[in-house]
């Protein structure tokens, strides 16, 4: 068995009266795409609000494990810095910005971003900055995004406002990467394009990837591990093809069927 | 492995995109020079004294640079950061009335009260914001438009402040100095011009290294541009020791008014120099010719210094008009004004303000790359404040005094017209926007008093006089509204498309070995923990100041019930 990266054991989120997760436990292995599916409303979006700190646990929750680190409840601007980023369901850039800059605000502690140091250090976060701006045009080429670096983010068309989110990630070094949906609103052309990226990602680079999808063709060719949630738990996990042949999931998808009951 | 791909081969498929609108910016300019013109036409046109006059001109110059630099620090809150203060007039009377109270109580120590009131504004600022930045914009207005009243209101009721009538103030270099020693020092004398002498060599040595340097890499024109970039501030940070000991009265010889005006006229044709290099030299030219013109606009204080040594044997006129002390308000004001802008500027290029601009886009996302929403707006404002803080005792010396009429919350809107018509989170913009709006109103004051036929007898079909004024404030308004519905980016849209900047700089991530070569830069470097030395920051939680200090305390009380 491989090493397990991410842990969360148990998560419970109420609000007010509606129960959005009832104890859902997802584990991440080293080098496995993991995926999450489930139907709507089931509370995946939740779960990652959760476990990047955006949303407050539950006092009954079990731990969440990063690295060894417990970082359930921590202030979600901390989590990046241990090597754990997300993108949100709808794409979230900087609109007023170019795309290079939108790629420039993500490295970790720049000495520019100091209050002192950047008045004082300029010649320090200068080369700092030409290292960066080296980086972020090598990860837009490799998104195949590079020509559209001097546009603004707000110009780019929908898929590439994609790329752009998973690129911004990639710039904070990260070691596993919380994908909302990469693929909703794209054709199939290009979503297939995104996931070969999210795979080179994951070969190449040693990037942990944790998704979360509705297109069922590419999570069915491309997961090693699939997660099924529905009404915030649990219920069926396995690899593709057992997922693919139980009986839970199916019922949590269509309605249960009658001669069960 | 996308590490290994070729940077050139990246930057050929580029699609270069520039900013437009250069045709509004110069509708900008026409307009405020035709207001200019209509300003100085109007004052020099009112009354017959023309030391009246001269100083009418000064102390409005004075008034709008202060203004200029407010709406500056204001353009870092709203446009930056973007969090609308609508209580700045409420840190500029914290800064004010520091300096007075402490001027008046313990003696005259201009340096030490200035920045006492630095830190008195600082604190205020921190105090107010730091319970308030997690408001929404709405809400953040309404507590910062309380707090800048609840300042006016204790210092209207309280004795201690002056109450209503507030406390008067006189500017150390009119108490001084005599109108008539003035007089006898305003051309530039032997020690000022050997000060100016030795700082136009300091700051030309520096260029000549800085352009060999430059030149290694980069083509001729850009060497240049980058030269004179940083000769600008090199000189501007001379130009401030010289401004203050001719205030201070350092020199001997006394102030010298020829000295502030050549320095002014030296740091603006290097400004000259750098904006001509931009627009006509082609990148190609042989290296000579960029030099040429590089440091042709130096002319113009050449000229000026023959002119001055001309001036100095004629006797008269000439002299009882320039010797107004006002000039000396009017230039520190304007280089308060300018020290305001490079802060400014630098937080418009640094990661910082990119930053800011970033949690201005979109808080979520910045929070979900790491950057913290309260220390980062935070950051912001200190700056804002610090400026505040630095520029409120010359709004003091200009007002001479301090009264709670003065810090009504009008100002803080005229602030924000200013900077909504000049161009938000466009610095050049903010300066073009007080310039304009502040002249507006001024010019409409002169024309009430003019000496035109045409003007006086100006008035409506049912007999009203034409009030200039009313006009003034009028236009403002439309103005605002126009602008607000058709164009809300103002004469001066923020930059948008600046990644030729980063592209420039780009040969600087494979010259690894320069931090290694320069004693300066490695001892940077490791004062300021930079990633250069000490590599890829570690995946570790970053430590919070605040939740460190309460856990100290924590940890403090426990040690001592323990002990017991």
């Amino acid at each position: 068995m491989s090493d397990i990266i991410f842990e969360a054991e148990n998560i419970h989120k109420y609000f007010g009266g509606v129960k959005a997760l009832q104890g859902a436990t997802v584990l991440v292995e080293k080098g496995k795409l993991t995926s999450l599916i489930g139907p709507n409303g089931s509370g995946k979006s939740t779960f990652f609000n959760v476990i990047t700190g955006f949303l407050k646990a539950e006092e009954n929750s079990g731990k969440i494990i990063f690295k060894k680190h417990n970082i359930k409840n921590l202030p979600p601007e901390y989590i990046p810095w241990l090597g754990m980023v997300r993108t949100f369901q709808h794409t979230r850039n900087f609109p007023q910005m170019t795309v290079l800059e939108n790629m420039l605000v993500s490295p970790k502690k720049q000495v520019g971003e100091s209050l002192i140091w950047s008045f004082l250090a300029k010649p320090i976060w200068q080369r700092e900055d030409a290292v960066n701006v080296k980086k972020a045009l090598q990860i837009l080429d490799f998104l195949e995004i590079a020509h559209v670096m001097d546009h603004l983010a707000s110009e780019l068309s929908g898929g590439q406002q994609k790329l752009l989110a998973i690129g911004r990630l990639l710039m904070t070094a990260p070691s596993l990467l919380l994908l909302d949906e990469p693929v909703a609103g794209v054709n199939p052309t290009l979503a297939n394009k995104i996931f070969d990226q999210i795979i080179n990602l994951k070969e190449k680079q040693g990037i942990d990837v944790l998704l979360i999808e509705h297109n069922m063709d590419v999570v069915m060719s491309f997961s090693d591990h699939i997660f099924v949630m529905a009404e915030g738990r649990v219920i069926a996990e396995g690899d593709p093809s057992s997922i693919q042949k139980d009986k839970k999931v199916l019922d949590a998808y269509l309605g249960e069927s009658p001669d069960e009951a | 492995m996308y590490e290994d791909t070729d940077i050139q081969k990246i930057l050929e498929k580029r699609i270069v995109k520039k900013d437009q609108g250069y045709l509004r910016m110069l509708l900008g300019l026409i307009i405020l020079i035709a207001l200019l013109i209509i300003f100085l036409w109007a004052t020099f046109s009112s009354g017959t004294d023309r030391n009246k006059q001269f100083n009418f001109v000064l102390s409005s110059f004075t008034l709008i640079f202060i203004y200029a630099a407010f709406a500056l620090s204001l353009n870092l809150e709203v446009g930056y950061v973007g969090l609308p203060n609508f209580g700045k007039i409420g840190f500029v009377a914290i800064g004010a009335y520091t300096f007075v109270i402490l001027e008046t109580t313990q003696g005259s120590n201009l340096f030490v009260h200035v920045f006492w009131s630095v830190i008195a504004t600082l604190i205020f600022g921190v105090l107010m914001t730091l319970p308030s930045l997690r408001l929404k914009e709405d809400y953040f207005a309404i507590v910062t438009i309380v707090a800048g009243e609840i300042v006016r209101t204790i210092v209207q009721n309280e004795d201690k402040f002056g109450g209503t009538s507030g406390i008067n103030y006189v500017n150390p270099i009119f108490k001084k100095y005599s109108a008539d020693s003035l007089v006898k020092h305003i051309f530039i004398n032997f020690t000022s011009f050997l000060f100016l002498l030795v700082i136009v060599a300091i700051t030309v040595v520096i260029a000549i290294f800085q352009y060999r340097g430059y030149l290694k890499v980069n083509s001729s024109k850009r060497s240049m541009v980058r030269t004179l970039e940083n000769a600008d501030k090199v000189f501007l940070f001379f130009m401030l020791i010289g401004f203050i000991m001719n205030f201070a009265g350092i020199m001997d010889d006394g102030p010298s008014l020829g000295l502030d005006l050549m320095l002014l006229l030296t740091y603006f044709s290097i400004k000259i120099a750098k904006a001509t290099l931009n627009m006509i030299v082609s990148d190609n030219k042989p290296t000579t010719n960029n030099v040429l013109v590089g440091i042709s606009p130096l002319i113009i204080p050449i000229i000026s210094i023959v002119v001055f040594f001309l001036l100095r044997f004629s006797k008269g006129d000439t002299v009882s008009i320039i010797s107004t002390p006002k000039w000396y308000t009017a230039i520190l004001s304007m280089s308060i004004m300018l020290i305001a802008y490079e802060v400014m500027n630098i937080m418009d290029i640094s990661p910082l303000g990119r930053t800011l601009k970033a949690i201005r886009d979109d808080d979520t996302s910045a929070v979900s790359v790491g950057k913290g929403l309260l220390i980062n707006r935070l950051k912001g404002f200190v700056v804002a404040s610090f400026v505040i803080g630095f520029v409120a005792p010359f709004f003091v010396f200009f007002n001479a005094g301090v009264t709670p009429e003065t810090y009504l919350p009008l100002l803080t809107f005229i602030l924000y017209i200013m900077i909504i018509i000049g161009g938000t989170a466009n610095n050049r913009g903010v300066v073009f926007g007080a310039v304009t709006i502040e002249l507006l109103i001024l010019t409409a004051q002169r024309l009430q008093s003019v000496n035109n036929a045409f003007i006086q007898n100006l008035s409506y079909p049912w007999g009203q006089k034409v009030d200039p004024v009313n006009w003034a404030y009028i236009i403002t308004g439309v103005l605002l509204i126009v602008f607000l519905i058709f164009a809300p980016e103002g004469f001066f849209p923020e930059r948008k498309y600046n990644n030729d900047r980063y592209l420039d700089d780009l040969y600087l991530a494979d010259r690894d070995d320069d931090i290694d070569k320069s004693k300066f830069l490695s001892m940077l470097a490791k004062a300021s923990k930079s990633s250069l030395i000490y590599g890829e920051p570690k995946e570790e939680i970053p430590s919070n100041f605040f939740s460190n200090l309460l856990d100290q305390v924590k940890n403090k009380f426990k040690g001592g019930s323990e002990n017991e």
